[in-house]
């Protein structure tokens, strides 16, 4: 299936990361996983720009879900969250242009933002919009000059984290999750069926 | 025990009156929750949603399975009143909703409804709702296909298959590679009467293109696809081409042709045949030539560039080929045999090759003067040469060899003369 699930927009601070802002299509998932399920991205999403270095691009692989990364070197992170079918290359088209829009809007002051401040109604058009890759591909075609061989592949999150880190444990300890967040993880772990996150 | 006991009535007893009152329920979900923590119901019900939570399914299990197995004898003798059945279905409802594998337990349904207990229309809705948890079952679906069958003992019923295929949709989108959902969406299409066939044909082969589009690597929809354009060698009518937009295929194709009428610009693609000398008569030919012509332009051609390394595309490619060719020997009154030929000095790539299971001869037929004089022929293979050398250019390595192992495939096929 090819599918956005969620486009994040975060600030890589000197020990975490913050969210900036955030859009979740989750109609797939059934009604009451999605709670679930978009604690589980938003936890992801910091989790996974927290271990990426500044400027760089990476891409991970995790089940049937796809999650791109791309941390510019002033901080600023963007995180796509799709299905593996979703064209990986408009994927990090998309990152970079969401990150070039809301620089234009919210210039600098990154740190001092929370997600309550900002306003930036794009987002949810962008995710509605590229939920269809050929209708995004107009644009794809000017930014071909993206450089495929730098993005980092990963073929699980276990692979992303550092070393001594285990997933389980920081699912375990993460403050974000509420405690049927946590039992739905431990059954998708076990059944490895409805959703890996 | 006894306590446990009353706990399950209560929670059945919740659930068949959630059902009752609310004939929109969306969805059924059993929720991963904790063990019990409050002294709270397990079952959930909000904006037309039902769920339980996962901790009271083993209790459940048990006590709807231990009554259900016990009333089965007395279901079977007929010695149960009015109101006993009318309990049985209750537990019924319990113990498919969490598990729907259970034939015993359908069939027990099935008894009820024919001893009118349980009304046909309801039971549709039911087994919907157990459908969206387990969207693979293929019991359910049994289940509908019966019950289809018995309403159209009355009457035969359009909207009821309409309502079949969007059912599937749900199903095939809810689970990868959902055989049985696909199974019962043909079992759709084999069922409906002649006079729908083609609407329901022309609405399905959009419906499909679209899936297709959504679901680029499942073959599921390709293979549905397959099922259609097979199904059109039985139309009696011709099709609505514009639909098709033939001008743009034949734009792709670089053919020009003087002629407007799709008919005559078919006929000119055609050759005159012997066997076929109008046309007009033989509906199927431009009927499947359209579809295929079409397929290979967009759904192969286009999604193949937006969507890299699928080896489906390339599957569906030669599916396509094949048909073309199929037409075209078929049009000139030729028996169309289609085998593999391998090459002696390429015998060790011959178990690569035959991964399709073909018939490999030795024979090295050639190809009727008739077929390979036509028009269509001509810019068939030449536009599979070019769309072979263009993906021969790519930087990816896996789209590379695709294009390769095609390349090979039209070679060892007896399309291409080389």
């Amino acid at each position: 299936m090819v599918q956005l699930y969620c486009i994040s927009i975060l600030h890589k601070g000197g020990v975490s990361a913050t969210w900036l802002k955030s859009a979740f299509d989750l109609q797939k998932f059934g009604y009451f996983q999605r709670g679930s399920v978009q604690e589980f991205m938003t936890f992801f999403c910091k989790t996974i720009v927290e271990r990426t270095s500044p400027a760089s691009r990476q891409s991970v692989k995790e089940g049937e879900y796809m999650c791109h990364v791309y941390v510019r070197s002033d901080n600023l992170a963007g995180v796509v969250i799709s299905d593996q079918e979703y064209p990986s290359r408009v994927s990090h088209t998309l990152l970079s242009k969401i990150l070039d829009d809301f620089t234009q809007k919210y210039p600098s002051n990154w740190t001092c933002l929370t997600e309550k401040d900002v306003s930036f109604p794009q987002l949810n058009q962008y995710l509605n919009k590229y939920q269809n890759p050929k209708e995004a591909d107009a644009m794809t075609k000017i930014q071909e000059d993206l450089d495929e061989t730098k993005i980092i592949l990963h073929h699980t999150i276990e692979a992303v984290l550092q070393r001594g880190e285990k997933l389980d444990d920081l699912v375990a300890k993460s403050e974000g999750l509420s405690i049927q967040s946590k039992a739905f993880y431990k059954t998708a772990r076990k059944t490895n069926s409805c959703c890996s996150f | 025990m006894v306590e446990q006991n009353a706990m399950c009535e209560k929670i059945l007893r919740k659930l068949e009156h959630i059902l009752s009152i609310n004939t929109e329920i969306q969805e059924f979900a059993i929720v991963p929750t904790p063990e019990i923590e409050k002294n709270k119901s397990p079952v959930l019900y909000e904006h037309n949603c039902l769920g339980i939570e996962s901790w009271c399914k083993q209790y459940l299990l048990q006590y709807t399975h231990s009554n259900l197995l016990e009333a089965r004898k007395d279901l079977i003798r007929n010695s149960l009143t009015f109101e006993e059945k009318k309990n049985l279905n209750r537990v019924l409802i319990g113990a498919l909703l969490i598990q729907p594998n259970v034939t015993t337990f359908w069939n027990m349904k099935r008894e009820l409804v024919k001893s009118d207990i349980l009304n046909t229309q309801l039971e549709l809705d039911f087994s919907r709702i157990a459908l969206t948890y387990h969207s693979k079952c293929n019991e359910i679906f049994s289940y509908r296909k019966w019950l289809i069958d018995l309403i159209n003992l009355k009457q035969k019923n359009y909207a009821l298959y309409k309502n079949e295929l969007s059912l599937c949709e749900t199903a095939t989108e809810k689970s990868k590679n959902n055989y049985h959902a696909w199974n019962h969406r043909i079992w759709c299409l084999q069922n409906i009467s002649a006079q729908y066939l083609e609407d329901m044909l022309i609405s399905e082969l959009n419906f499909s293109l679209s899936w297709i589009s959504k679901h680029i690597s499942e073959f599921s929809g390709f293979f549905y696809r397959q099922v259609l354009i097979n199904s059109l060698h039985n139309l009696k009518s011709l099709f609505q081409i514009q639909m098709f937009n033939l001008e743009g295929i034949l734009k792709y194709l670089k053919f020009s042709t003087l002629y407007d009428d799709p008919l005559y610009v078919f006929f000119h693609l055609l050759g005159k045949s012997n066997v076929f000398p109008i046309i007009e008569d033989c509906p199927k030919f431009v009927n499947l030539l359209a579809v295929l012509l079409h397929d290979l332009t967009y759904i192969s051609t286009e999604l193949n560039f937006l969507y890299c390394d699928h080896e489906c595309l390339w599957n569906y490619r030669k599916f396509l080929v094949i048909h073309i060719m199929n037409v075209l020997y078929e049009y000139h009154g030729v028996v169309f045999h289609y085998h593999l030929v391998i090459p002696s000095e390429n015998r060790t790539s011959l178990n690569e090759i035959n991964m399709l299971n073909l018939d490999i001869k030795e024979v090295r037929n050639e190809i009727p003067r008739k077929v390979s004089s036509s028009n269509l022929y001509k810019i068939v293979i030449q536009n599979e040469l070019e769309f072979i050398e263009s993906n021969k250019n790519m930087v990816n390595i896996l789209q590379n060899n695709l294009a390769l192992r095609y390349f090979k495939w039209l070679k060892c096929s007896n399309f291409y003369k080389y």
